[in-house]
């Protein structure tokens, strides 16, 4: 059998499989099957092959098909791979809102390093203890009132002062005031305010160039009308008024080295100050004012304090903290 | 998207509607569209590309390529036979690049498998035998029955699968694959007699 008989033939068994022979196919089918009976089961074959191919099987399809076309399509919006105009609004919010979110990011996180070293750097450190501005001190107060807000640390600072000198000569007084102050080697921690009435000097040093100052002040005493000190140390909170102050009480005060202490002499001070004045304002026993040198009797220095006289000035020992103390020049009416 | 929610409404539209609801940006119509054909073109691909893994990816690369250049789709053939013309280009491209790599036929050649076969061809031999859908209902010779078909050369392989398995019409074949409808008929007859030979040598 030839090339060409055995396409026809396999042509023909294929209609005849398809059910779709025409008359010529099925004469010629008859007259093959004569000459070669193994056709026919070729034929039967074929037509067994056909139907077993059509009975397979179907196979379900994964379940999550639809389900990652879904997440397909939707990656591919997001990438703005998406070709349609389905969704493709919807593509643009999602990659608007990742872009958004991607230069929020990138410009946030930058900002928030920047802000926690920034903070780092600032902040002040723990181990020394609860940041007070020093404005808020009484020495810095510039209204001259006592303030209420508590003043440094009263271990390390227990006297923070301010002393007004009320005086009918405020130049006079002023310039005095400055060239002590310059000659005690303070004008470099001074900071004088200057107003049409009041002159306020402000002062940072260790107790003993405070001690040493308002020694050399004593001689203003006499020319001022009214001299006050408020002072406040340690936990105490409210100032103290101390009226008539004397310049040894200010020593004494500026050299305690304990704030309820200093507070305790404070209010000592204030009382007997205020008491010694109406004793004595009019006293006929003593018109000549022998009892003490200003007409006013030794004060009984309190007995917490321990000790009768100020402590000596050393001025080359061993360094101490700084205390304030602001002088205010006022003016008075004669 | 919410492509699984409440399918039976659109299952009954036929395929140009569903078509043009995909194409207002009806999301719920493209997910009725694949439950519809997902089964159909998972298995074409599967006796064409005899791998299930394989098959799984092209199925989804196909619903994927069709879905979004459904814009594009004119309705001058059938989506039936648009969808299946993706199906089919996307697995024989996917099948070439396979063979040219890898260079392995798909030929199961362990003890149990020749068993199967030769029972298979015994079967097939005579006329009188069972029943051939009782026979593809038996696991294991349905699988005998894809792995021949998988050693058939690729572009009888198609035709053979289109035309036995999915029972697609000459036309709907010539069109899914760009031919004369003559080339599919004669490729088919190839295609039937080479299966047959392949049956018959196991016996030999």
């Amino acid at each position: 059998m030839n090339e060409t008989p055995k396409h026809e033939i396999e042509e023909l068994l294929n209609a005849l499989v398809e059910e779709e022979p025409n008359e010529r196919q099925k004469t010629e089918f008859k007259r093959l099957i004569q000459h070669d009976p193994s056709l026919a089961d070729q034929l039967a074959s074929l037509r067994q092959q056909k139907q077993l191919l059509n009975a397979l099987p179907v196979e379900a399809a994964p379940a999550s098909l639809a389900e990652d076309v879904r997440a397909a399509l939707e990656r591919k919006m997001i990438l703005g791979d998406y070709q349609g105009t389905t969704g493709r609004i919807v593509a643009a919010g999602h990659l608007f809102m990742r872009r958004a979110l991607t230069v929020a990011a990138m410009l946030l996180l930058p900002l928030g390093l920047l802000a926690v070293v920034v903070f780092d750097v600032l902040k002040p450190p723990s181990e020394q203890g609860d940041y007070v501005p020093a404005r808020k001190t009484l020495a810095r107060d510039d209204a001259g009132q006592p303030q209420t807000p508590p003043m440094a640390p009263a271990e390390v600072f227990p006297f923070d002062g301010i002393l007004v000198l009320k005086t009918v000569q405020p130049i006079a007084v002023s310039n005095s005031v400055e060239k002590m102050i310059f000659d005690q080697g303070l004008i470099n921690v001074m900071l004088p305010n200057r107003t049409a009435e009041d002159t306020s000097y402000q002062i940072t040093a260790p107790p003993e160039k405070i001690v040493a100052l308002i020694d050399s002040l004593e001689t203003l005493w006499p020319d001022c009308g009214e001299v006050t000190l408020s002072v406040r140390g340690g936990s105490q909170e409210q100032a103290i008024d101390i009226p008539k102050v004397q310049p040894d009480q200010i020593t004494t005060l500026a050299q305690e080295n304990s704030g309820e202490l200093l507070s305790r002499l404070a209010k000592r001070y204030a009382s007997a100050n205020l008491e010694k004045e109406k004793m004595f304002a009019h006293t006929p026993d003593d018109p000549a004012g022998e009892l003490t040198g200003q007409g006013y009797p030794p004060l009984n220095v309190p007995i917490l304090t321990g000790r009768v006289e100020p402590a000596p000035i050393t001025p080359n020992g061993p360094a101490q903290p700084s205390i304030r103390l602001r002088i205010d020049v006022k003016r008075t009416v004669d | 998207m919410a492509f699984f929610n409440n399918h039976s409404d659109n299952l009954s539209l036929d395929d140009t509607a569903l078509v043009r609801q995909c194409q207002r940006g009806n999301s719920e119509a493209m997910g009725c569209l694949i439950v519809k054909y997902q089964d159909r073109v998972y298995n074409t691909i599967l006796k064409i590309c005899q791998n299930r893994d394989d098959a799984a990816e092209l199925t989804q690369d196909t619903f994927v390529k069709v879905l979004e250049s459904i814009q594009t789709f004119g309705g001058r053939s059938s989506f039936y036979t648009w969808l299946f013309r993706v199906a089919v280009n996307l697995t024989l491209n996917y099948c070439r690049r396979r063979f040219k790599l890898s260079g392995v036929s798909l030929d199961a050649a362990d003890e149990r498998l020749e068993k199967d076969k030769e029972r298979l061809a015994l079967l097939l031999a005579d006329p009188n035998g069972p029943d051939p859908a009782a026979i593809a209902q038996q696991r294991e010779l349905a699988q005998i029955v894809a792995g021949l078909i998988g050693q058939l050369p690729q572009d009888y392989r198609v035709v053979l699968v289109l035309r036995d398995i999915e029972q697609m019409s000459y036309a709907h074949i010539a069109e899914v694959l760009d031919l004369e409808a003559g080339t599919v008929k004669s490729r088919l007859n190839r295609a039937r007699t080479m299966l047959r030979e392949l049956v018959e040598t196991v016996l030999t």
